[in-house]
């Protein structure tokens, strides 16, 4: 993954980051982050990655839905400031509809229209889902019992849990609040 | 400090009602119901040996009345347990096929049960995926039923249906069924984001042992000849691939690199995919011993070599032992071994050289050389550890500083 231009941009994002930080980031380009052996360079660079990569993570492992044609939304808590990086990358693939991710504490919401991104920051997704009218019951069955058989039948079997989780990892799963699972994998929550 | 309040787009700030307000006129209608779990789960089954690792699409995007997009960097929703990332909704349309594979559950003489999609079914399915963010785009492919032509109008009804009905914008790869007509392929190719036919074994006499009811010749390399040809006047943004069973027929690696160097070269095949020989139970290759994972991984290597590194197939030739098999090695550090002459000095190789070196790759050899236009090359190892270069397996290929590494003392 490559040290993009905007890199400050992403170093704002780390939970971690401080004014200090920026100072000294804004004093490099992206070629010096990106090859420098300079511990402090080397430090921004892994903190921009980490934002990337949370950001990355949370496009592929976020599961929407949605109970009328203008609003999808879907559970989020990243541990990095990536709430908007995620959903501006999902409203501006699906145009006209509105984005909303969160957890218990903030949302947010975003919306492609007419060539512009619209933002809102909220409070916790279920006030913000409350606020908008959603019925009491949103889970949709039906996509997820066909997208757990469509990805059982993809498994050829023989599965390693720690090789599973270097793709799919933990961290990750819980932020997107994900219950994918790699196969023969039990938690305490089985025992219960 | 989030994102949005660090960055420039504070002015479009708006309330939650007013968004609501704007995002009604989206104008999609509702889905309805998405095919049942168990024809999911037995059409899913059907492609789990076709690879397709790609979701990226150069293709641009517009409008705003549109259901999707590609992005840029392809992004994977989930991973099976044997590591392949699941980034397409991959099916068949149907599991009824007249071909005689002797590797395939899905081939005549094997008595499964048999699925289908109506074009609509499949459509919707696919759309409640997509919006459900489970995946980014559709892998179609097929058993050729009774007539391989009708399958084709059906998978080509249902992504016209994605494509014009409910103006999917999502990728779709198509597969293209052996002996399909040209007609069908065209209409494939101006649909799809990228077509395949898969070549299964590297020559006909392979193929005769795999499968001794398809022509490899008209079948399948005048098919391939087809897109080709077509792609001078049709559009087909992530171009043609292909993709062989590896071990099947008991073919060698060189065999395979040959005929895929051939592909590339000749069919304008954009890459190769490569899937090690499992067999199913019920086939009449069930008791054939499976191929080890390791095989399908060093072919993509060479396969890397060839296609991105830039290696002539002269050069990769050391990689391969006398019976023509890679070995668990990687190819690269084989080569190295013997064909470099003397250590390479990273103040004045040039990129042609560095990549020849193993542990440099083609981002790190660029990043060298654009340090050392601006005089900033760093002389010590950790230096170039930091642009990315593996040290520990370059460093004894490496001059650095002017010190003689451990292959010059070799070599004098």
């Amino acid at each position: 993954m490559k040290v993009p231009h905007n890199f400050i941009e992403y170093l704002k994002a780390h939970r971690d980051c401080t004014g200090e930080l920026c100072r000294q980031a804004e004093e490099m380009d992206a070629l010096d982050v990106e090859c420098s052996s300079n511990p402090g360079a080397r430090g921004i660079k892994r903190m921009v990655r980490e934002v990337m990569n949370e950001a990355h993570q949370m496009k592929g492992f976020v599961r929407l839905s949605s109970w009328d044609e203008a609003v999808s939304f879907g559970y989020m808590k990243p541990r990095h400031h990536v709430g908007f990086l995620v959903s501006d990358f999902l409203a501006r693939r699906f145009p006209q509809t509105v984005i909303l991710l969160g957890n218990g504490t903030e949302s947010w919401t975003s919306l492609y229209v007419a060539g512009q991104m619209l933002h809102h920051h909220g409070p916790s997704l279920e006030k913000v889902l409350e606020h908008l009218g959603a019925p009491a019951s949103l889970r949709c069955e039906q996509v997820e019992d066909a997208w757990r058989a469509y990805r059982c039948s993809q498994s050829a079997g023989g599965g390693d849990i720690r090789a599973f989780h270097r793709h799919m990892p933990r961290r990750a799963l819980v932020s997107a609040g994900s219950s994918e699972r790699a196969e023969g994998e039990t938690t305490l929550q089985d025992f219960f | 400090m989030s994102f949005i309040q660090a960055g420039h787009s504070l002015d479009a700030m708006v309330s939650l009602d007013k968004m609501i307000h704007l995002a009604d006129g989206s104008g999609f209608d509702s889905l309805g119901p998405v095919a049942d779990a168990e024809k999911v789960a037995a059409l899913g089954r059907g492609t789990r040996h076709d690879v397709c690792a790609s979701s990226a699409s150069p293709r641009q995007v517009q409008g705003h009345q549109r259901l999707g997009n590609v992005a840029r960097s392809g992004i994977c929703h989930a991973f099976t347990h044997s590591g392949r990332c699941i980034s397409l909704f991959k099916t068949l349309f149907t599991n009824s096929c007249q071909h005689q594979c002797n590797y395939c559950p899905n081939a005549a003489p094997c008595k499964s049960p048999v699925y289908s999609y109506t074009p609509e079914e499949l459509a919707r399915t696919t759309l409640s995926l997509y919006r459900g963010n489970y995946i980014e785009g559709l892998f179609l492919t097929s058993g050729a039923g009774r007539d391989e032509d009708l399958i084709m109008d059906r998978m080509l009804e249902t992504v016209r249906l994605l494509r014009q009905g409910h103006r999917f914008q999502g990728y779709v790869h198509l597969k293209v069924l052996p002996g399909a007509s040209l007609a069908r392929i065209q209409e494939a190719m101006e649909l799809a984001d990228r077509v395949s036919i898969n070549l299964e074994a590297p020559s006909p006499a392979r193929m005769g042992e795999l499968c001794p009811t398809k022509d490899y010749h008209n079948d399948i390399l005048l098919r391939q000849r087809y897109i080709r040809d077509l792609m001078s006047r049709v559009s087909l943004p992530a171009g043609q691939t292909t993709q062989l069973v590896v071990g099947g027929a008991g073919e060698c690696d060189q065999e395979i690199f040959q005929r895929v160097v051939q592909e590339y070269r000749e069919m304008g095949v954009k890459r190769a995919y490569y899937s090690a020989f499992t067999p199913v139970p019920g086939t009449p290759f069930q008791s054939r011993p499976p191929q080890e994972p390791w095989r399908e991984h060093r072919l993509y290597q060479v396969d890397w070599l060839y296609r991105v590194y830039g290696f002539a197939p002269r050069e990769i030739q050391p990689a391969f032992n006398e019976e023509g098999f890679l070995a668990n090695c990687d190819p690269k550090m084989a080569i190295a071994r013997q064909s470099l002459e003397g250590p390479v000095d990273p103040q004045q190789a040039s990129y042609q050289e560095l990549i020849r070196v193993p542990g440099i790759g083609p981002v790190s050899a660029r990043r060298i050389i654009a340090l050392r236009a601006c005089h900033r090359l760093g002389l010590r190892k950790k230096d170039l550890s930091a642009l990315g270069v593996r040290m520990k397996r370059a460093g004894p290929f490496l001059k650095i500083g002017g010190w003689n590494t451990t292959l010059e003392r070799w070599f004098s």
